[in-house]
């Protein structure tokens, strides 16, 4: 009855053999690490590429976010090909330099600067006088498409910031440095909605407790009107609170441990080679990942809950009292990026959802173990990675599917099945907001609860000629 | 900011007898708002609806292109999917045509298309799969035609793409099974470079088979792979969209003796030009009796819809920022016939030709502006007072943080802009944007000390 082996036969349904991808759920490196560069203060990411990658990747997250997003390609020709990319990476720093006065570029490689073997952190390396001449740092993360998803590009940045803005120090240096600042922490997030970044900020302020958040695109990525344009959108963590973390004393980091994420995690490094405590868990999504959140704030604080927060854990209480029987056992197809899609596996623990296919963008070969420990019973689950909604689509059709949650493009699943689709995570296509949709902490969990109750009163009440005015 | 080498892209009209810097490669680091090859290849194929498009390489050119044209199909859907060959690093190593092979097998049966379309992407143009090998090989086993496409992305610019596509359509056509059969009787035309954005094809086509016109082929809106391969029996091959198509016209003109007429769509002068070309070629006194009407007609009807917008649009100033260069000519036209003055005109693939067209029809002093990027346009709208950017999905953002309107001119949009129905869908949309009340809000200081 409990499956709790790692190859069930319900899982990896991809119905391509050939290995084809219909209709893919993951998105490509590059983007998960301008994500990242986004979060940084007055830095311009830079694709080190052909100028499609940055175009296209720009589009697509403009249509999310609704923001201007300037990311900057060395543009490869042809010649460059064979010549190498030294002229035009040059040229690229030289007039991102010029036109936007950045005080970082954050350049990430594509499939093609890869496969053809450029040694960027050599041009970064023969640049030291125009770095300290221009006052604009250089950072390099390998980003290649052919590996990975968008998130796995998203991590590997941070890690590469990270270490590379607090590298290991001689002996004489560590005894040098101050005392850690045991009162300020480190957070670092994965990808997560602006506003759910504003919530992380929140609940830490309200600890009283100093942090550095990276990365911070809370506000770079949902800028106010501008009074007057602006070069580059006002936000981002600095690069001295980044050359910082190494003095801080916790680190935060909310991630997925399984995997080779292994061995991208910033928290690591700093706890490694810095000595800062570090704590990892999954994005706080749902009761039991908000309380480790918290309990941690607690711990490091040593103050009490504040009471905005008991109160927003307590109204969240009650409104899963209200809606507990719209939701007890509804089947539930759910993709996205690995991170989110655990995390939210673990909020329909609480809520007695019943996920029928689970699809991540990547693949973690962990990951299947994961979910299913979290649904010990339920021997009707399917775990699918490196996904493809023409699969889902397949697959799905017949297992009575109840509801979709995910991003816009699973609509296709929604309108197919005819059930309700709740938005969540990235990319939001087709409704304003995106940036503004909440998951983390109480308040985001309550969000994405009464979306998930009110998308399937709604889908029961049009469903019916009744015509019911109450549900 | 202007980059200096981008000095000689911008010019102001009338001011001086330098044309206009033009066609060259993007400026490294620049921010162009152009993409690459496969990005021009898939503007022209992306439409043909009935054919399997894939694209050979790792997963992030198809997936964002996915879905993102507004080119509608009366039929299949097949072409809204997004198939890609998805090469990991074991490809990247040892080569990817025995991957492609398999997937073209398995989706081909799968799917049964009457066509395939493979486009190489930059990896694949390095790797040195030979795609031309496996599409002709597939193509014998499963006896439909397989088109490679060289979009390799590096190789050029999106204009390089037109042209890569071009010639894969070059392969289809008259290739049709019935393909020597006589031309049909009556006044055929070909439409080439519309592309069926929110339904305009059918706009169109109902204005030409009310004036006695039959169509042939639509390259490529609403396009079926059939109709492409019996394109040559065509009279007149009408072009529009100087940029992607104007090279596939020629070679047909080359090869099977179809002339071409260059038109556009866009506003009520050209649209009125785009049917009197038709009908005079033809020299038919009924067709052109029955045209006059339909012109006349038309725009009575559209003058009368626009009336009351003009009044309050009189004096406004418009920015236009296009892909191809005839969208930005027509719509200097079509602005001026709301009483708005076009400040700032420019567009990504525009030709020597098309920006002395431009400076030909620009009041004096008009910003014309080639390959621009952020940076550039938000000065130039703000240097010049526009109060509205016409434009796409990268313009937008600018626009609303500059706090003034917009108008999506772009592949996505889901409003008809096209023909006389689609001047007045524009003159509402202008209307709409400039006069919304959020911009007193927008523009304005909240509460303060």
């Amino acid at each position: 009855m409990k499956s709790i082996e790692t190859n069930h036969s319900l899982d990896n349904g991809l119905i391509h053999k050939s290995g084809a991808i219909v209709n893919s759920c993951k998105l490509c490196s590059p983007l998960g690490a301008s994500m990242v560069y986004k979060g940084i203060q007055n830095c311009i990411p830079m694709l080190h590429g052909s100028q499609g990658c940055a175009t296209y990747i720009r589009r697509y997250m403009i249509s999310h976010f609704r923001e201007p997003i300037d990311i900057a390609s060395s543009n490869f020709s042809e010649s460059t090909t064979i010549f190498g990319g030294r002229e035009q990476f040059l040229m690229a720093i030289e007039n991102v330099k010029n036109q936007y006065h950045p005080d970082l570029i954050g350049i990430a490689s594509t499939c093609l600067s890869d496969t053809i073997g450029e040694d960027v952190d050599r041009y970064i390396g023969e640049s030291k006088q125009w770095i300290t001449e221009n006052k604009t740092q250089l950072v390099f993360t390998s980003t290649p498409s052919y590996q990975g998803c968008h998130e796995e590009g998203y991590w590997r940045t941070l890690y590469s910031i990270v270490k590379s803005m607090n590298p290991v120090l001689t002996e004489k240096d560590l005894t040098l440095k101050s005392k850690k600042n045991i009162k300020k922490i480190n957070i670092i997030s994965g990808i997560s909605s602006p506003a759910d970044l504003r919530i992380i900020k929140q609940y830490v302020e309200s600890f009283d407790l100093d942090f550095t958040l990276l990365p911070d695109y809370s506000e770079t990525l949902d800028n106010p009107t501008w009074e007057q344009f602006k070069k580059i959108p006002e936000g981002g963590t600095s690069v001295d609170q980044i050359k910082q973390m190494s003095e801080n004393g916790y680190t935060l980091e909310f991630a997925s441990t399984t995997g080779k994420r292994k061995s991208m995690s910033p928290a690591d490094w700093l706890l490694d080679k810095h000595k800062v405590s570090a704590h990892k868990q999954l994005p706080p999504i749902g009761l039991r990942l908000s309380d480790e959140w918290i309990n941690i704030l607690i711990n490091i604080s040593q103050k009490e809950v504040p009471d905005a927060i008991r109160k927003s854990r307590g109204r969240l209480l009650d409104s899963m009292a209200d809606g507990h029987k719209y939701v007890f056992k509804k089947r539930v197809v759910v993709y996205g990026e690995q991170d989110l899609v655990t995390s939210l596996c673990s909020f329909f623990v609480e809520i007695g959802l019943s996920p029928v296919i689970v699809a991540i963008a990547g693949r973690d070969n962990e990951f299947p173990k994961v979910i299913r420990d979290l649904f010990p019973d339920n021997d009707d689950l399917r775990v699918f990675m490196d996904a493809d909604f023409e699969s889902i689509k397949t697959i799905g059709k017949d297992l009575n599917i109840d509801l979709v949650i995910g991003h816009s493009k699973g609509r296709v699943l929604a309108v197919d099945w005819d059930v309700p689709l709740v938005r969540c995570g990235f990319p939001i296509h087709d409704r304003v907001g995106g940036q503004r949709l909440m998951h983390y902490g109480y308040e985001g969990t309550q969000f994405l609860f009464d979306n998930i109750v009110n998308a399937l009163l709604e889908h029961k009440q049009n469903s019916s000629q009744i015509g019911y005015k109450y549900m | 900011m202007i980059l200096t080498p981008r000095i000689q892209q911008i010019k102001e009209a009338g001011m001086s007898s330098h044309d206009i810097k033009c066609e060259t490669k993007s400026l490294a680091g620049s921010v162009s708002q152009r993409a690459c090859v496969f990005c021009g290849s898939r503007v022209v194929l992306y439409p043909i609806s009935d054919a399997l498009h894939l694209v050979h390489g790792s997963i992030g050119c198809a997936v964002y292109t996915w879905d993102i044209r507004g080119a509608l199909s009366s039929g299949p859907q097949l072409h809204r999917n997004s198939f890609s060959t998805n090469l990991q690093e074991k490809e990247v190593v040892f080569g990817g045509e025995r991957k492609l092979d398999l997937v073209l097998d398995e989706l081909i049966d799968k799917y049964k298309p009457n066509a395939a379309f493979v486009y190489s992407t930059c990896i694949v143009g390095v790797i040195g799969d030979d795609v031309e090998a496996v599409c002709r090989k597939m193509s014998t086993l499963k006896g439909i035609p397989i088109l490679p496409v060289h979009s390799e992305g590096f190789k050029g610019t999106k204009k390089d793409g037109y042209r890569a596509a071009c010639e894969a359509l070059l392969k289809l056509i008259g290739t049709g099974d019935n393909r020597d059969e006589e031309s049909p009787h009556i006044p055929t035309i070909n439409i080439l470079g519309d592309f069926n954005l929110a339904g305009e094809l059918w706009i169109l086509k109902e204005y030409y088979q009310k004036i006695g016109i039959k169509i042939q082929a639509t390259l490529t809106g609403d396009a079926r792979i059939s109709e492409i391969r019996n394109a040559h029996k065509a009279h007149l091959n009408l072009v529009q969209c100087s940029g992607s198509m104007t090279y596939l016209a020629k070679e047909m003109e080359e090869r099977w003796g179809i002339p071409y007429k260059r038109v556009s769509y866009f506003g009520i002068e050209d649209m009125s030009e785009a049917l009197y070309t038709v009908a005079e070629f033809f020299g038919d006194m009924q067709m052109i009796q029955k045209t006059s009407e339909l012109v006349r007609e038309e725009i009575m009807s559209v003058f009368e819809s626009i009336k009351p917008m003009k009044e309050e649009l009189q004096g406004k100033k418009a920015a236009i920022y296009v892909g191809g260069a005839f969208k930005g000519i027509s719509l200097i036209k079509a602005l001026r016939l709301l009483g708005i003055k076009t400040v700032v005109v420019g567009s990504q693939t525009g030709s020597l030709d098309d920006y002395r067209m431009m400076e030909t029809l620009a009041d004096p002093g008009t910003v014309i502006v080639d390959d621009t990027n952020p940076m550039e346009l938000s000065e130039l709208v703000q240097r010049k007072g526009a109060d509205i950017l016409i434009g796409g999905v990268k313009e937008r953002p600018i626009a609303y943080k500059l706090g003034i309107a917009f108008c999506d001119h772009n592949h996505e949009r889901k409003e008809a802009l096209a023909g006389y129905e689609g001047m007045v869908n524009f003159a509402k949309e202008v209307y709409a944007s400039i006069n919304s009340p959020v911009w007193k809000w927008v523009r304005s200081q909240g509460p303060r000390i």
